[in-house]
């Protein structure tokens, strides 16, 4: 690499002298220039001295006309109190996914009595109980880091769309459908939504005398794979699976000699990111987008019209992170996120709390259910009027709580 | 010299400072221990990705636009993610049907997990194929390869349904024991592949050539493509004419839209010319989803050599649209560099001298200088991806034995090492190098052969806290 090394002594010697040249005529080279993220300039202040040149050079981003929008967050890098990760990892992670756990353990012995006695009674069961899993598993979102995507659990259990095609076809079949059989499906043939596709249909509109010869077999397979996946899931957290650690601990001792989180801000940046991108996801991806497109395909619950529930349990997932405890709980978080908050900004605990409140009550006003009110024109302000209260709580998380993190 | 180029729109006094102590600067180096030389460098590095860069160490690291993007391109990155969560089901369909008939995986984003690496596992990691080339046997300049008769150059190991998978593929590992120096122990593991034909039709031939990999991460990889092909013929040493044991050769592939040759740069053995390419190949070959790069809607066998040319510019339906590819190609351009952590940590630093010491950089280099770019975001940044995108011999060890273009059977482009520290937040229980087969970065180091030898071995002398050191440095990346 002749000419590499050539370039590299050239390069050092440019930025050494650039370096000289900056301490000897008073440039300290801090400025970022506007267009730059303010945590740009805050993260790599005390650095940018010695590298000459560079701090000049984001100002050629702003060629081509509009004004950059895109920011980084401006993390406040002071984050010190890890009680807060172990007492939400505590009192909110793992109680979640045990309750998972027991809600997909309740559907798949619910199909299981819907199969051995088909009745209006028993679907109506099944049902509500493919809508109690489903709710808490919404209810995770915050926390869909680790595991749930590294082991391709959240792929097994909630793939969206469902490959309709591929199922009506397999229904038709005569090859085996059993647990062991489903586990080798694509995922997009299994987990909650081709439960939902099997026991609702497509509008919430399935009869009793719709299912199939073959429905009843998938069906309970299905129950079963997914109670499965949702073991493997809890334990992946709780215990630890395939010899790895359990990732509550990974998690909680964020910055105590830890190479997935070596510091405590990172851990906390793990916590906040999860909020916000659950905000996102209900305020921005699941909401305003179809609704912009007027499009009620992009739904992803649309086959029991209970989209709404997804939304609703995303947005508390987000509060949940935020209080570190959950209404149904027993135990209450000794430090949550929001007494963090509270130590250091109380007027922004009180702010976070109260949006959060006016989310929650906003998104509860658009009449459900949300397949048809989408485009209802006499629902339209109520939509709008969710899509702002939510964005508003995901701007302060942004714009107050990441400084103090 | 790109680094003067970028200093002229710099302040023009810092310029004509620099060019009165240039001189006496060089000297200095020239009897500085790289030590001192290196005192100041680690706190120069932390913005990764230039002005690009994104303060966060969680799992979505990866997943952030890169700052400084104009509304127009921001509207474009956030069409392109949904188009990489975007999972295809069979054709007929409401939503997202195009799906194979054969396939490895049915969304971007299902095998680039948080837009980071996918595990070495099948579905997720993937086995590409070809046969070798027979006495007198011209390649033909599109495939780069000889691809396999009715299979291609990928094994896609699933099909929808009633279609059968090109073949079944076992993956198992064997491990085995080693030693440093000093007597500490470690143990390395390489992947085993059991190729089973799955289709009467398909026969899988004895003399298969076959190379697993992994997915690679997305994100940063905009500024990669805008690092001018001047700067990386520059280091290119394809002779070794300075004979420190290093080459560094530039792939040469076909670029179906160009219908020429040009410089390979993405992939692992840079078979790759750019990212509109790479990303309409992922589409079709990964998940059997038909483009206006990659318009043959079969999904099966010959169709994996690109069928463009004549078409190109014309009215063709493809399974995603023309604006969908842009959208896809335009995410993988823009999405935010990690910024390094714990600069101000003491291990770390002495890790990063340590690095530069054992000849680490002499590929993986620190410090890049992009060019112009599209994206004004893009342009002329300093950035550290911790590589110089040529292709290496690394030895028997790593040998896939599967060339690619000019890619020889033990070569593979320089990944680069921004944010690699966060592989594992990012995507818990994933492998290093190409086949995943590192389970730590320090099996990484120790897989290195070939050019980087003298490197590995140098490492592998390192005292227990030196060889820590190096990866703590390692990790904050």
């Amino acid at each position: 690499m002749a000419k590499q090394l050539s370039v590299t002594e050239i390069f050092l010697a440019v930025s050494l002298a650039a370096s000289l040249a900056a301490c000897s005529s008073g440039i300290t080279e801090s400025t970022a220039p506007g267009n730059v993220a303010p945590s740009e300039s805050a993260t790599s202040a005390e650095a940018e001295g010695s590298e000459g040149g560079e701090g000049g050079e984001g100002g050629e981003g702003g060629e081509g006309g509009a004004d950059p929008v895109s920011q980084d967050l401006n993390w406040g890098n002071k984050f010190d109190q890890g009680q807060v990760l172990a007492e939400f990892t505590e009192n909110v992670v793992l109680p979640k996914y045990q309750q998972f756990s027991s809600d997909t353990a309740a559907l798949s012995q619910a199909i299981d009595a819907f199969v051995s006695n088909p009745s209006e009674s028993t679907l109506a069961t099944t049902r509500q109980a493919w809508t109690a899993a489903r709710i808490t598993w919404e209810q995770t979102e915050t926390f869909a880091f680790g595991p749930a995507t590294a082991l391709g659990l959240d792929g097994a259990m909630d793939s969206w769309p469902v490959n309709q095609t591929d199922i009506d076809k397999l229904l038709t079949s005569t090859e085996t459908l059993d647990a062991a059989a489903i586990a080798q499906l694509d995922d997009t043939q299994r987990g909650m939504h081709a439960i939902e596709y099997i026991l609702f249909g497509t509008a919430n509109n399935k009869t009793l005398g719709q299912f199939g010869d073959r429905d009843p077999a998938y069906l309970q397979a299905l129950g079963q794979d997914l109670n499965a996946q949702a073991a493997i899931l809890l334990a992946s957290w709780d215990k630890g699976v395939n010899g790895q650690p359990a990732y509550k601990d990974v998690f909680t001792t964020a910055g105590t000699n830890n190479s997935v989180y070596p510091t405590l801000v990172a851990g906390a940046q793990e916590l906040v990111t999860g909020i916000i991108d659950s905000l996102t996801e209900v305020g921005e991806e699941k909401l305003e987008a179809p609704f912009l497109a007027q499009d009620t395909a992009g739904l992803e619950s649309r086959f029991s019209l209970q989209t709404m529930n997804d939304l609703a349990s995303n947005l508390q997932s987000a509060e949940n992170g935020y209080l570190g405890s959950f209404a149904e709980a027993k135990t209450t978080s000794d430090l949550s996120l929001s007494d963090y908050v509270a130590q250091v900004d109380p007027a922004l605990d009180r702010e976070l709390k109260s949006q959060f409140l006016a989310a929650k009550t906003a998104l509860d006003s658009i009449p459900k259910p949300l397949e048809k009110s989408l485009i209802d024109v006499d629902a339209k302000a109520t939509i709008e009027a969710a899509v702002d209260a939510i964005t508003q709580v995901k701007t302060t998380i942004e714009t107050k709580l990441v400084p103090l993190i | 010299m790109t680094f003067y180029s970028s200093l002229r729109s710099s302040k023009l006094l810092t310029y004509l400072l620099l060019l009165v102590v240039a001189g006496v600067a060089a000297l200095l180096l020239s009897t500085t221990l790289a030590g001192d030389r290196l005192s100041w460098r680690s706190q120069s590095l932390p913005k990764a990705g230039g002005s690009t860069t994104i303060n966060n160490r969680s799992s979505r690291a990866f997943g952030n636009p890169a700052p400084g993007l104009t509304p127009q391109e921001m509207d474009l990155h956030t069409a392109g993610d949904i188009a990489f969560d975007d999972v295809f089901v069979t054709a007929p369909a409401t939503v997202n049907p195009g799906l194979g008939p054969l396939f490895n995986n049915s969304s971007c984003s299902g095998c680039h997990v948080g837009n980071g690496r996918g595990l070495p596992q099948l579905g997720q990691a993937l086995v590409r194929v070809s046969l070798p080339v027979s006495p007198g046997q011209t390649i033909a300049p599109e495939a780069g390869v000889v691809p396999v008769p009715q299979i291609g150059t990928q094994l896609r190991d699933h099909a929808v349904y009633g279609q059968l998978p090109e073949a079944k593929i076992e993956l198992s590992w064997r491990e085995g024991a080693g030693q440093y120096p000093d007597g500490g122990s470690y143990r390395l593991r390489s992947p085993q592949l059991l190729i089973r034909q799955a289709d009467p039709n398909k026969p899988i031939p004895d003399t298969l050539l076959t190379s697993l990999r992994i997915p690679p991460p997305v994100f940063g990889d905009g500024l990669l493509e805008a690092i001018p092909e001047k700067t990386l013929a520059q280091w290119a040493d394809p002779t070794d004419q300075n004979s420190d044991g290093i080459s560094g050769r530039i792939n040469r592939v076909w670029d179906p839209e160009r219908q020429g040759f040009t410089l390979g740069r993405f992939g692992l053995k840079a078979s790759s010319p750019n990212l509109r390419h790479q990303t309409a190949s992922a589409y079709v070959h990964d998940m059997g989803v038909s483009n206006p790069l990659f318009p043959d809607r079969s999904g099966t066998g010959e169709s994996q050599t690109p069928q463009v040319g004549a078409e190109i510019g014309t009215e063709i339906s493809t399974e995603i649209s023309d604006r969908t590819l842009q959208s896809a190609t335009f995410y993988t351009q823009t999405l935010g560099v990690p910024a390094r952590t714990q600069l101000d940590d003491p291990t770390i630093e002495t890790g990063e001298k340590l690095f530069i010491q054992a000849n680490c950089a002499a590929c993986h280099l620190p410090t890049i200088k992009t060019g112009s770019s599209p994206i004004p975001a893009l342009a002329h940044q300093t950035i550290h991806p911790y590589t110089d995108l040529l292709l290496h011999d690394l030895g028997l060890g790593l040998a896939d034995h599967r060339p690619d273009f000019d890619a020889t059977g033990q070569e593979w482009r320089t990944p680069p090492l921004w944010g690699l520290g966060l592989t594992q937040t990012v995507l818990p229980y994933a492998g290093y190098l190409h086949d995943g087969r590192a389970r730590s970065i320090e099996e990484a180091i120790l897989w290195h052969g070939g050019e980087a030898e003298a490197s590995k071995a140098q490492f592998m002398a390192m005292e227990v806290g030196d060889r820590q050191a190096l990866l703590s440095f390692l990790n904050s990346l």
